[in-house]
């Protein structure tokens, strides 16, 4: 579709849109005089605008919920209708206008007495911050003394006050000096002026400009309307509503509405393009702006007409289209004047006059008949220039206006559409290349049109980026849906630029990756590979991405043994195209790292990560975000070695150099690194410290997901593992649910998340003597993870400890030592005899030889657990507690008062690192030493005071028991 | 922002703003349901 049908399309919308439905129709097929494809697009649209379906309303939707913010960010204007009578002193006279900002009324002052200009601040606009800035600002501006600049008089806060007694607010405002006049383009045309005298006329507007600018003021709205001349020919420059001082734009402080909405309510036609983007705005950006007023003044006309373009569009041309020549609309601008108002109408501010004032001398050289300092711009580099404006089509900020999120949105689905063109353009290029003018026009068209594609893939990724959960921060559910309803449009191959395609589907796959959509996200990543590998000369970088990509998500799904056959393919890729020691390579040897270590590889994960920290981060300094994650799978596979000390220093770096490196922006990955940290800090015995940085992370993570997503799942596993240590396994098995209703959700029943936090559960269960319930769940899920994983997987001791805990629970003790020779076996094999999850095997094995009435056995096993433990947990580990209070209770059931006396020491010991841990173990300490001395009374008191802190019953039970 | 302080922001009518609004709308609402029984197949 081009531009001229959407232009027509538009046109007779307007006209038609509000006729009733038969003169719609005959008004319709008028206009579209034949042309069946005119006709037929209008009259849809028509349909669709007159009766609004689910589509509609839900655009609505989203355009309400965004107007609805920005309402609140300005805030109400009551009152408007009946004109208030004064403020302060000022007696109120009439309204001379209002705007986004503000209202400004015509009030005359008593002493001195004259007629002010009174701007009031909308309510809502202001808050403390912004109040203290809009002082200053005032007091800056009030210094400013200049015979073609309006006087700020004097500024404050006041309510204004009706005729009928009311009242407002207390409202910030300005009294302004009032200028009786025309705007500068009305005098010129009323008086008739000459060229030259306009040029007159404006210089002096250029020196008040250029001395606002010395005061360090930039206007940022200058237009003729702003632009008064009285009857003596003298302008003036007004209106400093949105102009703030230079050192704040240097210190670029945006977080007041006012800022904000200042930026959004330029006035479009006199914006630059670096305003219109949202960048930041210097002096130049007044230049810019003299430029459109000087060449309306000579040309009487905008040099882009965008006032009746929406508003995207007016955008879109402001920042890509140039303005014609002057000389083209009024012959005796040619040459110099020309030249002059083009250099300030550059795009680029860099190649604009850098002042008003170096604006004013050229001018006045030009009157002077002086050579100009301006050159025109050659041939090439306004060829080159186009290729240039790629950039992003509106500004993250600016979508908050309604109209603006349609046009994004349409630009969205549009997104690759626009490549089509380009084909035109070159053949077009080819056939004309006898006249360069027409070359360059054919090279403008396809410059224009590649840029488009590239600027709606940029749009479609910062859209798309912005919906994206770490940014989102929850609000994003509306937005989701247009874009599951707008997915099979943006995923249907089309005839553009493959690569940009496969990039776009790259985005979507991370956005829905980040709504917590994992197939959907693995879906259009196998996608994005499939375009990539149909080209020719794929590019290697392009597929590695991808590939490491799909490793990554299939590996969460716990697909491992596709993930881990990904991450060599990438690995094997990356080393052909660049070498072992490359960069690529090395991400992908994290990859891999992740998989072994999933897999229980520990020693393997570990030297693929230490060669690839050798490349990605050589100084160890994890400056940037590849560096930083070579730390963080470093971290990811230390704990599991036992390394706690070396583990625990590293994650306090990383999770500082996360904060420094993700910042508020991206605390998702800080708040993951804070998870794995509190594992680390869990395994290590720092209950306290482990359970600190899980809340942090939990409540950062539920501020920025979406609700169903896999990181919450994760979380709710960290933490019944965490209160089962604690000793409260009923909320642990709760936690637990809560991370199957989530896992359920994103995962496949038969993944490997779910038989952890099954199995976890089970654990939880039996601890409260509920083993039965999940006995035959926990040994299919025990077995499915060494199918899925291997055997040995990570932590598969662990969980033969779990499965042997359960199975003693229901009184299966030969089943249970079974399972927990096992895990021995493979601590031996893989790891280490002496590796810190012996801890738990001797504990269990100790209580199953108990049960089994192999009381001296069971001692032998727990003195020995006892001495090699403090070796690798240290004195103070929850575990040396758990085996002291085993082998205390066994002397107290020998009446072996010393005995069970010097164990219960060490267990309280242990307990004392955590209020949290101790809550009814202090009791049970109690107890099985009134049970040592045969105090039943004791006994029966110490039972009594553990129910009372929620012990688990079979803990309280087997005391009782005699 | 509404109609008008867009209109005023854009130095347009607000009836230009509300039309283009309407025809955006409409637009958007027909891809948007296209594209949803693209997806039935």
């Amino acid at each position: 579709m081009t531009d001229a049908f959407h232009q027509r399309v538009r046109e007779i919308f307007a006209e038609a849109a509000d006729l009733p439905r038969e003169a719609q129709r005959r008004l319709v097929r008028e206009r579209a005089a034949g042309d069946e494809k005119l006709q037929r697009e209008v009259e849809e649209l028509l349909a669709i605008d007159a009766d609004s379906g689910p589509e509609t309303r839900a655009i609505d939707l989203v355009g309400g919920a965004a107007k609805a913010l920005l309402d609140e960010a300005l805030g109400t204007h009551g009152n408007a209708e009946k004109l208030p009578e004064s403020l302060g002193e000022y007696r109120i006279s009439a309204l001379l206008g209002e705007g986004g900002m503000g209202v400004v009324y015509l009030a005359m002052q008593d002493q001195p007495r004259r007629e002010v200009a009174l701007k009031l601040l909308r309510p809502g606009v202001h808050s403390r911050a912004g109040l203290t800035r809009f002082r200053r600002e005032i007091e800056l501006l009030g210094r400013m003394r200049h015979p073609n600049i309006a006087q700020v008089f004097d500024a404050g806060t006041a309510p204004l006050a009706w005729a009928d007694g009311s009242r407002s607010q207390p409202l910030p405002w300005i009294a302004l000096e009032y200028v009786r006049g025309a705007s500068i383009a009305e005098f010129a045309r009323r008086r008739g002026l000459a060229t030259a005298e306009r040029v007159d006329v404006f210089l002096k507007v250029c020196d008040a400009v250029q001395y606002a600018h010395g005061q360090g003021v930039i206007h940022r709205d200058l237009k003729p309307s702003n632009i008064l001349v009285d009857e003596r020919g003298e302008p003036k420059v007004l209106d400093f509503g949105i102009a703030r001082s230079l050192e704040d734009a240097a210190s670029r402080e945006r977080e007041t509405a006012a800022t904000q909405t200042g930026q959004v309510v330029g006035t479009l036609p006199y914006m630059s393009p670096e305003q219109v983007s949202g960048n930041d705005v210097d002096v130049r950006t007044d230049v810019y702006a003299l430029g459109v007023v000087l060449f309306e003044l000579l040309a009487g006309r905008l040099p882009l007409e965008v006032r009746t373009t929406s508003v995207a569009e007016a955008i879109e041309i402001i920042r890509r289209v140039d303005a014609p020549s002057l000389g083209s609309l009024n012959r005796e601008c040619r040459g110099d004047l020309e030249t002059i108002v083009a250099k300030a109408l550059e795009k680029e501010p860099a190649r604009r006059y850098a002042t008003a004032g170096a604006l004013a001398d050229d001018l006045r050289r030009h009157l002077d008949d002086r050579p100009i300092e301006a050159r025109p711009a050659s041939a090439l580099y306004q060829v080159a220039k186009f290729a240039r404006r790629n950039r992003a089509l509106v500004a993250a900020g600016a979508i908050a206006v309604s109209s603006l999120l349609a046009a994004t949105i349409l630009s969205v689905v549009w997104a690759v559409r626009a490549t089509r063109a380009e084909g035109d353009a070159t053949k077009a290029l080819a056939e004309s290349r006898r006249s360069e003018a027409s070359a360059r026009a054919a090279l403008e068209r396809a410059a224009k049109e590649e840029a488009r594609s590239i600027e709606s893939y940029g749009t479609l990724r910062d859209f798309f980026l912005a919906v994206e959960p770490t940014v989102a921060a929850g609000k994003q559910l509306t937005l989701r849906e247009a874009l599951d309803a707008a997915l099979p449009r943006l995923t249907q191959p089309r005839g553009g630029d493959p690569q940009v395609f496969a990039e776009a589907l790259e985005v979507l796959s991370r956005v829905y990756r980040g709504l917590g959509d994992l197939n959907r996200s693995e879906r259009l990543l196998r996608q994005a590979l499939e375009t990539q590998r149909g080209l020719d000369r794929a590019n290697p970088a392009g597929v590695l991405s991808t590939l490491r990509g799909l490793s990554s998500v299939t590996f969460d799904i716990g697909r491992v043994d596709e993930a881990e056959a990904l991450a060599r393919e990438a690995y094997d890729l990356a080393v052909q195209a660049d070498g072992p020691e490359s960069r690529e390579a090395a991400k992908s040897l994290l990859a891999l790292a992740a998989i072994l270590n999933e897999r229980g590889q520990l020693k393997a994960a570990l030297a693929e990560v230490e060669k690839a920290a050798r490349i990605l981060d050589p100084s160890g300094a994890m400056a940037e975000p590849y560096a930083l994650s070579a730390a963080g799978h470093r971290a990811l596979v230390l704990p599991h070695l036992g390394r706690f000390d070396e583990t625990n220093a590293l994650f306090e770096r990383i999770v500082a150099a996360d904060r420094a490196t993700w910042g508020e922006r991206d605390a998702y990955y800080y708040a993951t690194s804070l998870q794995n940290y509190a594992f680390s800090l869990r395994e290590s015995g720092r209950i306290d410290d482990g359970l600190a940085r899980l809340d942090e992370a939990t409540d950062i993570r539920e501020s920025v997901l979406p609700k169903v997503h896999l990181a919450h799942a994760r979380g709710a596993l960290l933490r019944a593992d965490f209160l089962e240590i604690l000793g409260r396994p009923e909320e642990a098995v709760a936690a637990c649910d809560r991370a199957l209703d989530v896992a359920e959700a994103v995962l496949d029943a038969d993944r490997p998340f779910l038989s952890r936090v099954r199995l976890s559960r089970a654990h939880s269960l039996a601890s409260l003597g509920r083993g039965a319930e999940a006995k035959d769940e926990a040994l299919r899920d025990l077995a499915a993870l060494k199918a899925k994983l291997g055997d040995p997987f990570l932590r598969l001791p662990w969980y033969e400890v779990v499965v042997a805990r359960v199975l003693l629970d229901v009184g299966d003790i030969d089943g249970a030592m079974a399972h927990l020779d096992h895990a021995s076996a493979v601590l031996v094999e893989t790891l280490d005899r002496d590796h810190y999850l012996f801890v738990p095997i001797a504990l269990t094995r100790a209580q199953c030889l108990a049960a089994r009435g192999e009381a001296p056995e069971a001692i032998a096993t727990l003195d020995d657990a006892l001495v090699r433990s403090e070796r690798v947990l240290g004195a103070k580990h929850h575990w040396r507690g758990d085996l002291a209070i085993e082998r205390a209770f066994l002397a107290a059931n020998a009446r072996d008062v010393a005995t069970a006396t010097s164990h219960l020491d060490v267990a309280r010991a242990a307990y004392a690192t955590s209020k949290k841990l101790a809550r009814w173990r202090m009791a049970e300490i109690d107890a099985i030493a009134a049970r040592a001395r045969g105090d039943a009374a004791g006994v029966d008191r110490a039972c009594a005071a553990m129910e009372e802190a929620a012990a688990p019953p079979p803990r309280v039970r087997r005391l009782r028991a005699t | 922002m509404t109609v008008d302080e867009t209109a005023l922001a854009l130095g347009v009518s607000p009836r230009t703003v509300e039309l283009d609004w309407r025809m955006a709308r409409a637009w958007l609402a027909r891809t948007l349901s296209d594209a949803a029984s693209d997806a039935t197949p």
